[in-house]
């Protein structure tokens, strides 16, 4: 099966400084996504992980043609991302399509649920023949009942919210659906809910699904490979349930093991970050990680890692990765 | 009021005015905090934790009506104090953390004005006050402290922000600290050093905490007991362990399985709790858990289910747990 999306060496950055200085020194950019690489298939669901500030968001948006500053190449069904032209871009559109972090605030709240429902159709001017019948389609997609279109947003709950959010990125049948952590704000009775309408809509509509969080519990519910980030790079990528039992890479064992949790056993065998994250205006020599892991040896700090790829198909940048037992190797 | 608790609230009630009736957001709530401990509450939006948290504080909405109850700090009943002796208490014998720092900390002054400011009833000098400013900084683990306190707000990371904010509450060594979600805003590495933290600084200084969540790990790693609430009732309280090994309450249950931390073998199908919560203006006569509760029984839909001890728990709202309804 070819890949629905091919991400290559794709680099996002932002311009900083400004102010009087800038008049004097050359321009400062920092890059928020440095080289990342990956592919995904139609049907499946890849989660991107990290901390705060690691470029998740940044490489969603470039992978969605909303970048600024991007290079690399980003290939989606067989067309060049990154150089659209105009109304190839718009046709992109409808067929990524992002659901937003804050399902409520990126609803209007003059607009009624049908009004909301209707837009992505009218943006694309592709206004289907009998409006209602499409309207009551979508809600029932997203298991809504018929009778809230004629709500607004602020009469829905969190959870229904969030479904209109989804029933808006499905309007225009997409190959590709972004979810920005697409449960963060909603309590725990409903994020469930969320996440297997999502799961169900992507069996059944065959959609690719990626998913930026920074929940580790539903990752390993909900998707099929998973990326970490750090500093705007991969650090490790593979299948989600082998990186779960077997995390190559320190920082994906730290992360993994981040997680408060009812398991006193788990709470014992934590591995404890130190320090915080670099900035990205400077980053640090060697690996990247190097301040912050508890198994940083010499070369670490001078000698950037290379790319490590095992037979599985895992991906991994460590000079002495983790073994089985949880211990570094070499 | 007992010796051994810092805070008791004692039979709550509190309700909001709205058009169309009273929104009854608070019934018979009963919350003990024992000195020295770290009290774990929990529940989901809508729960009237939130108000709860507000009452104790006294920062209620001025729609909110407080019914009947009291709670007491030490001696002292907080419901009867006037707003200017509320605020003797504030600040010196019981504090906050909230969830946004940057919402609680002044963006146009420094670290170390506000942090001064806050020491207003010593009568310590300006020098004083400013090295006890510093001391609590290292005791959050903010590198090199003493520069730190010419900088603003915005010149700190997310996490250490929540730090500043949590040394200055502490900065009073208060009896009691409220802590409205104060990790949830963070990543999972930063929230588990701040656990670390409040863990270390409250056994240090020997305040009892109120840790309002709705991250079940949380309150299974930091608290030794648990409340947790539903549709603005206490529905089970008791110590952490026993609560999460044999909940005894429905909804505790449910709550504790939908939790995807809390599911061994990978699913594709997340559980949840369907239906939704009652409405607080017209109360159902019976159990407010009813409507979604999948062992409802006869007297469930009728009648209110009264306090009892079951299990491990020291309380819990359930017709199934009472040994006097007939099953």
């Amino acid at each position: 099966m070819t890949d629905l999306l091919s991400v290559r060496d794709l680099v996002s950055r932002f311009p900083v400084g400004g102010g009087l200085g800038s008049l004097f020194s050359a321009k400062q950019y920092i890059e928020a996504v440095a080289g990342v690489s990956f592919d995904l298939e139609a049907g499946q669901t890849l989660a991107l992980v990290g901390e705060s500030g690691s470029g998740k968001t940044t490489l969603a948006r470039a992978i969605a043609g909303l970048g600024e500053d991007v290079s690399g190449d980003v290939t989606f069904d067989g067309r060049d991302v990154l150089n659209l032209a105009g109304s190839d871009r718009k046709a992109l559109r409808r067929e990524v399509a992002m659901i937003f972090q804050d399902a409520v605030s990126s609803l209007s709240p003059r607009f009624t649920v049908r009004a909301l429902l209707l837009e992505p159709f009218q943006i694309h001017d592709m206004m289907p023949d009998d409006p209602d019948a499409e309207v009551d389609r979508m809600l029932s997609l997203v298991g809504l009942p018929v009778t809230m279109a004629d709500r607004r947003p602020h009469e829905l709950s969190g959870g229904q919210a969030r479904r209109v959010g989804v029933a808006r990125a499905l309007a225009l049948k997409p190959k590709l659906v972004i979810a920005d952590e697409p449960t963060a704000g909603l309590d725990v009775s409903v994020q469930g809910e969320v996440l297997n309408l999502l799961n169900d809509l992507r069996e059944k509509l065959d959609l690719a699904l990626l998913v930026i969080t920074h929940n580790l519990n539903i990752v390993r519910h909900v998707a099929d490979y998973m990326a970490i980030m750090y500093l705007g790079r991969v650090v490790e990528i593979g299948d989600t349930q082998r990186i779960f039992d077997e995390p190559r890479h320190p920082y994906t064992a730290a992360l993994l093991s981040a997680n408060p949790t009812t398991d006193a056993d788990a709470a014992e065998q934590r591995i404890r970050l130190e320090g915080e994250v670099p900035s990205l205006l400077d980053r640090p020599s060697g690996c990247e990680f190097h301040g912050r892991c508890p198994f940083v040896r010499d070369k670490c700090r001078e000698v950037v890692p290379e790319v490590s790829t095992t037979q599985a198909g895992r991906r991994f940048t460590c000079h002495f990765p983790l073994g089985p037992d949880g211990a570094p190797t070499g | 009021m007992s010796e051994k608790n810092a805070l008791e609230v004692r039979d709550l009630n509190v309700s909001y005015k709205v058009p169309g009736g009273k929104l009854r957001a608070l019934r018979q709530i009963d919350l003990i905090v024992p000195r020295g401990e770290i009290v774990g509450l929990v529940g989901e939006s809508g729960c009237g934790k939130t108000t709860l948290m507000q009452t104790i504080l006294g920062l209620q909405s001025s729609a909110a009506v407080i019914e009947s109850g009291q709670i007491m700090l030490g001696d002292t009943d907080l419901l009867t104090l006037g707003p200017k002796q509320m605020r003797g208490v504030l600040g010196d014998r019981m504090s906050a953390v909230f969830q946004d720092p940057m919402k609680s900390l002044n963006p146009v002054l420094t670290i170390g004005r506000q942090m001064t400011d806050i020491q207003f009833r010593s009568k310590a000098s300006q020098r004083e006050k400013r090295a006890r400013a510093v001391e609590m900084l290292e005791k959050v683990r903010i590198p090199d402290p003493e520069s730190r306190l010419d900088r603003y707000p915005f010149e700190f990371s997310g996490g250490m922000r929540q730090r500043v904010a949590i040394a200055m509450a502490l900065m009073a060594e208060p009896d009691v600290l409220v802590a409205d979600e104060p990790t949830t805003a963070l990543d999972a590495t930063l929230e588990l050093t701040t656990i670390d933290l409040l863990r270390e600084l409250q056994k240090e200084i020997g305040c009892a905490i109120i840790f309002i969540t709705h991250h079940l790990g949380v309150v299974a790693e930091l608290c030794q007991s648990v409340n947790i609430m539903y549709a603005g009732e206490m529905v089970e309280s008791g110590p952490t362990r026993a609560v999460f090994d044999a909940p005894q309450h429905p909804y505790t249950e449910l709550l504790f399985a939908c939790d995807p931390a809390q599911i061994a073998e990978r699913t594709r199908h997340l559980p949840t709790i369907g239906g939704e919560l009652p409405s607080l203006i017209n109360l159902p006569p019976g159990c407010v858990f009813e409507g979604r509760c999948p062992k409802a029984f006869a007297p469930c839909a009728d009648i209110h289910p009264r306090i009892v001890t079951s299990g491990g728990s020291d309380m819990v709202r359930c017709h199934l747990r009472d040994p006097e309804v007939t099953k």
